[in-house]
């Protein structure tokens, strides 16, 4: 049992030593073109741009997304902004009419509940715009995101560019549980954008993703049944040969959960989708025939799902059990700490060569690795890590990740048992 | 469909590079981890020729004391008594603990092991004597575990933390049971205690099976000892 456990664990530390020693070549490799690329904002020409605005019961936030929009650095006649209301049963409806009466690029479209993608998927049917992008209405966008976004089209001039995605940050956190996650978009957004080099983004985010609206109507639209739709989209445009690409430093701000239970809902539905999706499109994995997204991002992201495991029993083997131990040993002393403290806390070559260093040597160049790309995140992004202090940088480098793979934990579980039902 | 099928992008290059990588990474691991390990073993190397010679120095001390019958000799012993067994305590016992944990049934970690349970009996037999003939204000207790017990960890703690308490005054020796069938002496031992559960206790020829609790532990030590700050 222990050999096995401990070659599973080898395993993984090499698995996820190679992911990051090739994201780091990517990066590397690029890293000139990083520090330098400044996205345009000047355009040839000012394409007609829909944007829907799909809302349940958002009357708090929903004046700052259209004002977000209202603000756009854009001409007004060339926006085609669709505000859908899903049913809501508190006063969007209200605020949205008062908010468009003197405002004819707005139109707002009323219907009883059905859902974002079934809401989306009837906009689209409206929208005019030769490029649409959707804003959920706990996001902002910055007023110069949309030329940066429609600068990149042009600069790429590739007619099978389906999606630009943006670099989503958390707007305005206030609480520690805000804060952290302030922390993983930053991440996020240069994960993606050296994703974004090797053709393998795999989500365009639903916040202000401007897409190709020809090839999303012969794509059919989103996927109504799906729950995390934009992920869905995003994989069946790889699937068909379609590109997706990041803009860096288009920025759209969203509201991240402030509360413990609305985070472990909103998780688990994306843990989940992101599960049901990479179940749904499987055949890609380790696919020649769709490249590095093939080869790379969907081996990566299944053995993702391995890694993830193997590191939640590895923190129990290495922490939990042993604080259990140690806890019931202290309690046979009535944690009388004094006397050990004074005599226990000399530490000796002898100690540390009793280390278990050859785990810990792996750990370390992970570890490395993973504050390089913290730190390059963050000048990426142009925000400061101590932005906020240094206390977010604490839960998020000590126990978020673990928080994250319990939920994913969970959602596996979940995964696997109605599965299970199915058959 | 787009038709950009035949083309889409492989970076096999990167593949391989960062798979040299990796692996140059692992290899440099090893190397280190078995210079490290070599290193370590050294390490212990070099304390238990200390511990013999810090034996037979005790023993010298001993027997000169039993010659001459020099009273006066008793300070000097019972100082480098309690010095060694300090040492052998905190060099060596982590050594074990960290073989016992790593379950690895090497020579290397057996000899290791058996060499520790004599270095603990000799002690021993030498602190009780010591103790008879120059009444040494001390208490030597014999530790019976094994890895596996559940209660051992517990017991352990409570032991460590008299020994912290108490300083050179209070003397554990820890005989790890599971070394019974290959060092007969620990075999000896548990006959002539009768040892049939773990973890179990010997203080001054009387042995208490089964945890004993902290208070209990510190009403034995000091109805042992003479004097001490610690009992109140």
């Amino acid at each position: 049992m222990e050999l096995i456990v401990n070659i599973i664990i080898w395993i993984a530390y090499v698995l996820s030593l190679y992911f990051s020693i090739f994201l780091l070549l990517i990066y590397l490799d690029k890293s000139r073109l990083f520090k330098t690329e400044e996205s345009s904002t000047i355009i040839p020409h000012t394409p007609l741009v829909s944007i829907l605005v799909p809302a349940y019961n958002e009357e708090k936030t929903i004046t700052r997304t259209m004002e977000s929009i209202q603000n756009i650095d854009y001409p007004k006649d060339k926006l085609d902004v669709i505000i859908i209301n899903d049913g809501s049963k508190d006063k969007t409806e209200q605020i949205i009419t008062d908010y468009i009466k003197d405002k004819p690029h707005f139109r707002l479209l009323s219907h009883t509940n059905r859902g974002k993608a079934a809401s989306m998927n009837r906009a689209l049917e409206l929208a005019k715009g030769e490029f649409f992008a959707c804003l959920d209405a706990d996001s902002f966008v910055h007023h110069l995101t949309l030329r940066k976004m429609l600068s990149l089209y042009y600069k790429e001039n590739d007619p099978n560019l389906a999606i630009i995605t943006p670099a989503m940050k958390v707007d305005n956190p206030q609480n520690m549980l805000q804060r952290v996650q302030w922390l993983e978009y930053i991440v996020i957004i240069l994960i993606s954008r050296i994703s974004s080099q090797m053709d393998s983004l795999y989500v365009a985010p639903g916040p202000f993703s401007l897409y190709r609206t020809s090839i999303i109507k012969e794509l059919k639209g989103f996927d109504e049944k799906n729950i995390t739709e934009d992920q869905e989209i995003a994989y069946r445009v790889q699937k068909h040969h379609y590109k997706i690409k990041q803009c860096f430093d288009g920025y759209v701000y969203t509201t991240a959960p402030a509360k413990i239970k609305p985070f472990y809902k909103q998780r688990k539905r994306w843990y989940l989708g992101s599960i049901l999706c990479l179940n749904q499109y499987k055949d890609m994995v380790a696919n020649r025939k769709y490249g590095d997204f093939g080869l790379m991002q969907m081996v990566k992201n299944v053995t993702g799902y391995f890694i993830a495991i193997t590191g939640m029993i590895l923190v129990v083997y290495l922490f939990v059990l042993p604080l259990r131990l140690w806890i019931k040993n202290m309690m046979a002393i009535n944690f009388n700490l004094f006397p050990y403290f004074l005599h226990r806390l000399h530490v000796d070559t002898l100690t540390f060569l009793l280390m278990d260093l050859k785990k810990a040597y792996i750990v370390c160049f992970l570890f490395a690795i993973g504050f390089f790309f913290f730190y390059q995140a963050h000048k990426n992004a142009q925000e400061k890590i101590m932005k906020y202090g240094w206390i977010p940088l604490v839960p998020y480098f000590a126990w978020y990740y673990l928080l994250k793979g319990v939920i994913l934990m969970i959602s596996l579980a979940e995964f696997s048992r109605n599965k299970k039902v199915k058959w | 469909m787009a038709e950009i099928e035949k083309q889409r992008k492989i970076s096999t290059d990167k593949y391989v590079v960062a798979g040299v990588i990796t692996l140059l990474i692992f290899s440099l691991g090893l190397t280190l981890g078995f210079i490290l390990e070599s290193q370590k073993y050294s390490t212990v190397e070099e304390l238990t020729q200390e511990q013999d010679v810090q034996y037979l120095s005790l023993q010298m001390q001993y027997l000169y004391l039993n010659s001459v019958s020099n009273y006066d000799n008793c300070p000097i012993l019972s100082t480098t008594l309690k010095a060694t067994m300090t040492d052998l305590s905190q060099s060596l016992s982590k050594v074990v603990a960290f073989e016992e944990q790593n379950k690895a049934s090497t020579v290397r970690s057996n000899v290791i092991q058996r060499r520790y349970v004599l270095d603990n009996i000799r002690y021993w037999l030498l602190a009780t004597e010591s103790k008879k003939k120059c009444h040494l204000n001390i208490v030597p207790i014999v530790y019976f575990y094994t890895s596996t017990c559940t209660e051992c960890p517990q017991q352990g703690t409570v032991l460590t933390h008299f020994k912290d308490v108490f300083g050179e005054q209070v003397l554990v020796f820890p005989l790890n049971m599971e070394l019974k069938e290959q060092e007969p002496m620990v075999e000896i031992m548990t006959q002539q205690f009768n040892i049939t559960t773990y973890p179990s206790l010997v203080i001054d020829d009387q042995k208490y099976e089964g945890m004993v609790s902290k208070d209990l532990l510190q009403n034995i030590i000091c109805s042992s000892l003479n004097d001490s700050t610690h009992c109140s």
